[in-house]
């Protein structure tokens, strides 16, 4: 048996260490950024391996060789298949987000099984290429149903282990009893896929509990992703202040922005507390929030004015948590207190003057015409632009009382305002 | 267990998908020792007969047993014992003869020491050479070497004998006669050379179309299908005699020529009562199965 093996790695060498290879330059020493090459390489290898073994005719020769029917599908099918499964895992299992981990994994046993089938099916390369996409077509449809009653990885074992099956019984030429053999496939794996799933969520409930805060987010997004944990949704907002990374973070938050049903259950508390966190980490959040922020009841123009503590440090620069809680406030038209920013505008703190701008701009109607008008002379040429900005959003035809109330004093600042652009827009909205 | 009914097909069917080709072999059965030759045209059936005995393909309807095993459904059990050589049946082209021998000879339990060394003497095939690189014949030779050396009881030869030299053909043959009557097994040969078969065949299957005509060990034929020269004599009854027992029967004046399938003593007797005298004709077995294939048709 074990010189079958050696035959056979003889036989593919070349492959074999071109996969491996691919592998290495690509993971290890990061030369080709290229993880498909691996998988490809294996996908010709199974076809060399089976496929073209049928076209050069040496596939019988196989068969009659003095061993059982089991060992030659080891070495037909088993091994195939966990040398891929290993491909597929070396390949791209690490350039994965954790959370996105244990469902690829399962999708792994599948496409791994597919490529084994469709070689033992396929007697050239036209059908090779042609099963493989059927196959992989036929897998979608049923899975899509077996999902809905054995969840993501019991739906892929129960898959995985049927594709196997079936390359097994065409391996042996339908010899075996094919509804005996496909019986106990399912006897077998409908049981696994059950235990599979159930062994999933026991584990990624003990992650949630257990080991480094990274894992526990994983688990708990994992076990959220299957709509039914409302233990995990509780959970999440208790590791959530301790993600480690804004990028981890962010891919998080991510999770939460692309599900519409998902939702962090936070208490207003927790919310507080997270977003005390450092700058960076408070910009994603509030960026999340304006996303999402119809999802939460308590969130109200009060409740972030209570943040702009926080981001208000006193140094007249209005840093990134600073805009992205203005861009925040700015979807509660309803709710502003525009007093609140005439008197921000009216200070000489650049970091409130833009953090009101950035609030204001966008606006359909004018607001606090005057009060922009009086920061025309502001040296800062961020202030400067931020205006222009705002003033071309309105048409001069709304912004026409106002003008005319203003025209004199406005013609006087002009002459003070330092920017040249500033000036130009005036007199053209001026009509000089 | 004796050799008797070895082979046994149960009303064979077989129908290929994609020609019209239609095989259909009654209950046949293959009990012979020595070779049982299958004779017949291209595309008659003989290379898919083989294959069916083999147990690689399934037949549409009926089956093949090897004593009372299902070839096809008990083909792992039963693989070590039936061999299949066929051009459709590759070895390895890119390792050399020795490595595709160690190979084999590395799972193989039954791998008899004593014929490799004899038949590497015999054979002289360049085992160093990639098999990529060996004749036709030379690779017959290693495929030979291979099966011989595991002892097969049902050994299916698919016209790859028909690529080596006269010389070398003659000698493969009678050893594998030899290797039938030493091991109690049977050798089946297709081919197209009848005069090889007619030297060291026991057993004649001719098949056409599809069909088997004949199933006769060679020495029955010879006894039955013979070739006669006739003479009347003067005072004979009939100027045409209507004589039993012939398939051929042609007169040309006093003389003539009579082929027969059913030769016996009633035969003599029928002639000399017409006034007939016959002499025999030398009959070779391509002869026979030309002209008993022509009259089947």
């Amino acid at each position: 048996m074990l010189s079958i093996i050696k035959f056979y790695i003889k036989q593919h060498y070349v492959l074999i260490i071109a996969c491996l290879l691919t592998i290495v330059l690509d993971r290890v020493l990061g030369l080709i950024r290229l993880d498909s090459l691996p998988i490809l390489l294996a996908w010709v290898l199974l076809y060399q391996f089976n496929v073209s073994e049928k076209e050069k005719k040496n596939w019988y020769f196989f068969h009659s060789l003095p061993i059982s029917l089991s060992q030659k599908a080891l070495v037909k099918i088993i091994i195939p298949f966990f040398f891929v499964l290993m491909l597929y895992i070396s390949a791209r299992y690490t350039t994965l987000s954790v959370h996105e981990k244990q469902g690829m994994f399962a999708g792994y046993l599948i496409k791994a099984s597919i490529f084994v089938f469709a070689s033992i099916y396929a007697r050239s390369i036209v059908s090779y290429v042609l099963s493989c996409f059927g196959i992989f077509l036929v897998v979608e449809i049923v899975q899509f149903i077996l999902v809905e009653v054995f969840g993501y990885v019991g739906s892929e074992i129960i898959i995985a282990i049927t594709l196997l099956t079936l390359s097994y019984i065409y391996f042996s030429s339908k010899r075996i009893q094919v509804k005996k053999a496909l019986s106990i496939a399912f006897v077998c794996a409908i049981p696994l896929g059950l235990a599979g799933e159930a062994i999933n969520r026991k584990l990624n409930h003990w992650i949630m509990y257990n080991g480094d805060i990274q894992k526990q987010i994983s688990a708990a997004v994992f076990l959220l992703e299957q709509k039914d944990d409302h233990e995990a949704a509780k959970h999440i907002s208790k590791v959530i202040n301790a993600i480690p990374t804004v990028k981890q973070l962010e891919s998080v938050l991510d999770t939460f922005s692309s599900s519409s049903n998902l939702k962090i259950e936070l208490s207003v508390e927790q919310w507080d507390q997270i977003i005390s966190l450092d700058q960076d980490k408070r910009e994603a959040i509030f960026n999340y929030l304006r996303q999402d922020y119809r999802k939460y009841q308590w969130l109200n123009f009060n409740k972030i004015k209570s943040y702009e503590s926080l981001v208000f440090r006193g140094n007249n620069e209005c840093r990134t948590d600073c805009y992205a809680l203005a861009k925040l406030m700015k979807k509660f038209k309803d709710e502003i207190d525009w007093n609140h920013f005439s008197d921000y505008l009216a200070s000489s703190s650049l970091e409130k003057i833009n953090f009101s701008l950035t609030v204001i701009e966008s606006q359909d109607a004018p607001v606090l015409l005057p009060e922009i008008f009086n920061i025309m002379d502001n040296p800062s040429k961020d202030v400067q632009e931020k205006v222009i900005d705002i003033l071309s959003g309105w048409t001069t035809e709304s912004m026409a009382n106002e003008l005319d109330k203003l025209k004199e004093e406005i013609e006087n600042d002009l002459g003070q305002a330092n920017s040249i652009k500033l000036k130009e827009f005036f007199r053209a909205k001026l009509g000089n | 267990m004796g050799v008797l009914e070895m082979i046994t097909c149960h009303n064979i069917n077989h129908k290929f998908k994609k020609s019209k080709f239609n095989l259909f072999i009654e209950q046949q059965t293959f009990e012979a020792k020595g070779i049982t030759a299958f004779i017949g045209h291209n595309g008659s059936g003989k290379s898919t007969m083989l294959s069916l005995i083999a147990g690689i393909m399934k037949p549409t309807n009926g089956f093949i047993q090897y004593y009372d095993k299902d070839v096809f459904q008990m083909y792992e059990k039963i693989k070590n014992d039936i061999h299949l050589l066929s051009w459709d049946i590759a070895l390895y082209n890119n390792i050399t003869g020795e490595e595709q021998i160690q190979l084999v000879k590395s799972i193989s339990p039954d791998w008899d020491t004593n014929v490799e060394e004899n038949l590497r003497q015999e054979l002289r095939i360049p085992l160093s050479q990639k098999i990529l690189l060996l004749s036709h014949g030379e690779e017959a030779k290693l495929k030979l070497l291979i099966s011989l050396c595991r002892k097969p009881k049902v050994l299916l030869i698919d016209e790859i004998a028909n690529d080596l030299d006269t010389s070398t053909r003659k000698m493969i043959y009678k050893k594998l006669d030899q290797y039938s009557y030493d091991n109690e097994a049977i050798v089946f040969v297709a081919t197209n050379i009848v005069t090889d078969m007619e030297r060291y065949a026991s057993q004649i299957v001719l098949i056409d179309k599809g069909k088997i005509l004949l199933n006769e060990s060679l020495d029955s034929i010879k006894l039955r299908f013979k070739k006669l020269i006739l003479r009347q004599k003067e005072n004979a009854i009939a100027k045409d005699p209507k004589i039993l027992y012939h398939t051929k029967l042609e007169w040309d004046g006093q003389s003539g020529l009579l082929i027969t399938n059913n030769f016996n003593e009633n035969l003599i007797t029928e002639l000399l009562t017409h006034g007939i005298d016959c002499e025999l004709m030398p009959y070779s077995l391509e002869e026979i199965i030309t002209d008993y294939s022509g009259k089947k048709e």
